[in-house]
């Protein structure tokens, strides 16, 4: 017990802000105008369309996302991992999208993917020589809810791609280099490596990955709001009935339900990638 | 047949060489440990061996089978490294099947290979368990059944038993030597500790600097080495050296050294002319005794020395003593007799038993051309 007493300032002080923070926010969302306490930005946001759209948004930003960066995040570290010169080089390369503000790559996949001209359309317009024409008119990539999502999604995946690549290529290097030789010598090619040693052996840092970008997804603002804007997600929705509508008691509800459904999937992950660690220790011949 | 043959391996990390043109023919079914200091180049020939470490130049055969460009996957080895290298994630009984699973082979022949590994290495009752939760001497028979399983015409063993104390060290000893008779297996086998290789090996490689010193059975190594450095690596405590001259004594050949006039014997006549001007003088601790009253043959030499210091490490009295000349003497008596220090006494060795080498090459001169 004595061991915990060097932590206490920092818990006080991570508990003080973060109560803080919940208090005001519950305080506001039973708060309409003058009226306190109330239910009435509750009901308000129950009766809203545009909350259950940006509830199913967000819902799919986070189920497609969610293992999309995971796998960008494993494909990269894996050819980090195997490459066998430039090693450093490579893994450079890979974290350069993280080296910009997420503003900055949105604004550029802003421009990029303009609906007006922009690079992208002249690409699949075959402008350029060294891809074929697609399409005849200009795609409007903002103007329909299914592209809009998509180029935000891509946007925040590629960007936050190098986090879930770093720790999984930690997780690669912690694997001991004679258990790769052992598995060679009982006659492992590549494929039986990869997914009876390296995978399983990686797991734990996979499983952070799906825990830290759950987490991000579900909060994501910044690329939905530059290239969804019409199309908002969780996170947006509350900046606009905050800002935009003047409804700080509903924003607040929002941002509750947010953080309720955060928690939420942090408890399955947990619970969902234990079952799998148990099944991976236990499996083989009738064990 | 399962002959493995190393013709003029060479092996560099960048420019700096670790084995220089090694040749090595092991027998089927023969028990042979590479011996050396550490840094000599043993894991890494091994490595090449199973195919994990790329040979530079030189041809590998098994079974008459070359080896080159051969996978690690591919090959008729099975390898326990000293690590041991188990799978942190999967129970002994998973480690074990690992292999067999690779190669598809049906349940039922699974569960006969666990039936027969099992108790050949004492695993019963672990089988559920993760390598954390089982001891050294145990991940060290798991790693040994894992290998043994694969059914290999070859196994590599890289001092799988570094790790174990003395008293585990000497069972798993036997308990090796015990599997070796049973599977019949070619065997080679790691180690820089030369009192293991004596006792399991039929033949041992000394290796020296990558450099093959000697290839022989134990007792050829101990009673005939053929040089200075096997000498003084075979054997403990390390060998008494002198610095000597080759010549005749009343028309016998002897070598001249600090320590008094020593008789050598007959064969080493022809050099005794020819001889560089300078020669090393090997002789074991356990080859010089006390003088009673054996009766000498003319082959023996007897000096006297002044003991300055007595160690009794067990049933036998290690002394250490100067001859007249300040030249240190190492050698055992037994510890019933009452050696004392600074009491004199005579010592004797008999010709047999006296190592000489080329004092710049370090090889026996019994082995050179005259
Ligand atoms: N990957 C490597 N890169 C560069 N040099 C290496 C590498 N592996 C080994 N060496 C060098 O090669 C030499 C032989 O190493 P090796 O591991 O074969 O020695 P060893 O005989 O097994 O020693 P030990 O008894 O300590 O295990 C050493 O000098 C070592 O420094
Ligand atoms: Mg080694």
């Amino acid at each position: 017990m004595s061991d915990i007493w060097p932590l206490i300032p920092a818990a006080i002080y991570l508990l003080f802000f973060f109560m803080l923070v919940m208090i005001a926010l519950v305080t506001l969302s039973v708060t309409e105008g003058d009226l306190f306490p109330t239910f009435e930005p509750l009901q308000a946001i129950l009766k809203n369309t545009e909350f259950y759209d940006a509830l199913i948004n967000t819902l799919i930003f986070v189920i497609i996302g969610t293992p999309l960066e995971l796998i960008a995040g494993l494909f990269a570290a894996l050819l980090v991992y195997n490459s066998f010169w430039g090693k450093t080089f490579i893994r450079s390369v890979f974290v350069i999208p993280f080296a910009f503000p997420g503003l900055v790559i949105a604004t550029l996949l802003f421009i990029l993917f303009d609906s007006q001209g922009g690079f992208a359309n002249h690409l699949l317009q075959g402008q350029y020589s060294f891809f074929p024409k697609v399409i005849d008119h200009d795609v409007a990539w903002r103007g329909n809810k299914f592209l809009a999502l998509s180029v935000s999604m891509l946007g925040k995946v590629w960007r936050d791609m190098p986090i879930s690549m770093l720790i999984i290529l930690s997780g690669l290097n912690s694997i001991e280099p004679e258990l790769i030789d052992a598995a060679k010598t009982m006659g492992a090619g590549f494929r039986a490596r990869l997914t009876k040693i390296i995978l399983p052996l990686v797991f734990p840092a996979m499983t952070t990955v799906l825990l830290l970008r759950s987490v991000e997804m579900w909060k994501e603002f910044i690329f939905p709001y530059i290239l969804a804007g019409n199309y908002p997600l969780l996170g947006t929705l509350i900046e606009k009935l905050y800002g935009f509508g003047s409804e700080p008691g509903e924003a607040a509800v929002v941002a509750l339900i947010l953080v309720g459904l955060t928690v939420l999937t942090l408890i399955l992950i947990v619970e969902i990638t234990g079952r799998i660690k148990r099944e991976l220790v236990n499996s083989g011949v009738n064990s | 047949m399962a002959d493995l043959v190393l013709k003029n391996i060479q092996k560099s990390y960048g420019n700096h060489p670790v084995i220089h043109g090694l040749d090595l023919h092991i027998k089927s079914g023969e028990f042979v440990t590479l011996l050396g200091p550490s840094g000599c180049g043993k894991t890494t020939l091994l490595r090449m061996i199973a195919g994990l470490e790329k040979i530079d130049s030189g041809e590998l055969w098994i079974g008459g089978k070359p080896m080159q460009g051969l996978p690690a996957q591919k090959r008729p080895i099975g390898m326990v490294f000293q690590s041991y290298a188990l799978f942190p994630h999967m129970n002994v009984k998973n480690n074990i099947t690992f292999g067999l699973k690779i190669q598809k082979m049906e349940e039922h022949a699974i569960f006969s290979k666990l039936d027969w590994v099992i108790p050949l290495l004492g695993l019963e009752g672990l089988e559920n368990r993760l390598p954390k939760e089982i001891s050294g001497g145990q991940r060290q028979r798991v790693a040994l059944a894992r290998a043994l399983v694969l059914d290999p015409e070859v196994l590599l063993l890289d001092e799988p038993l570094s790790n174990l104390d003395a008293a585990l060290r000497e069972l798993a000893m036997d308990e090796l030597k015990r599997i070796h008779q049973e599977v019949g297996k070619t065997i080679i086998y790691v180690s820089h500790n030369q009192a293991e290789a004596m006792t399991m090996s039929q033949r041992i490689a000394v290796l020296n600097k990558g450099h093959l010193e000697q290839y022989a059975e134990p007792m050829r190594l101990y009673d005939e080495p053929a040089s200075r450095f096997t000498a003084e690596f075979i054997g403990s405590p390390i060998a008494n050296s002198y610095v000597g001259k080759l010549g005749t004594h009343d028309g016998l050949p002897v070598v001249q050294t600090a320590v008094g006039i020593i008789r050598i014997s007959d064969r080493c006549m022809g050099h005794v002319s020819s001889a560089p001007k300078e020669i090393r003088v090997c002789i074991r601790p356990q080859d010089i005794h006390q003088l009673k009253n054996q009766v000498l043959t003319p082959y023996c030499s007897v000096f006297r020395v002044l003991p300055s210091l007595i160690e009794t490490p067990g049933d036998r009295c290690l002394v250490i003593g100067k001859t007249n000349s300040g030249e240190a003497v190492r050698f055992f008596v037994d510890r019933v007799h009452t050696v004392v220090v600074g009491e004199p006494l005579d010592v004797f060795v008999s010709a047999e038993h006296v190592h000489l080498f080329n004092s710049e090459n370090g090889k026996n001169i019994l082995g050179e051309q005259i």
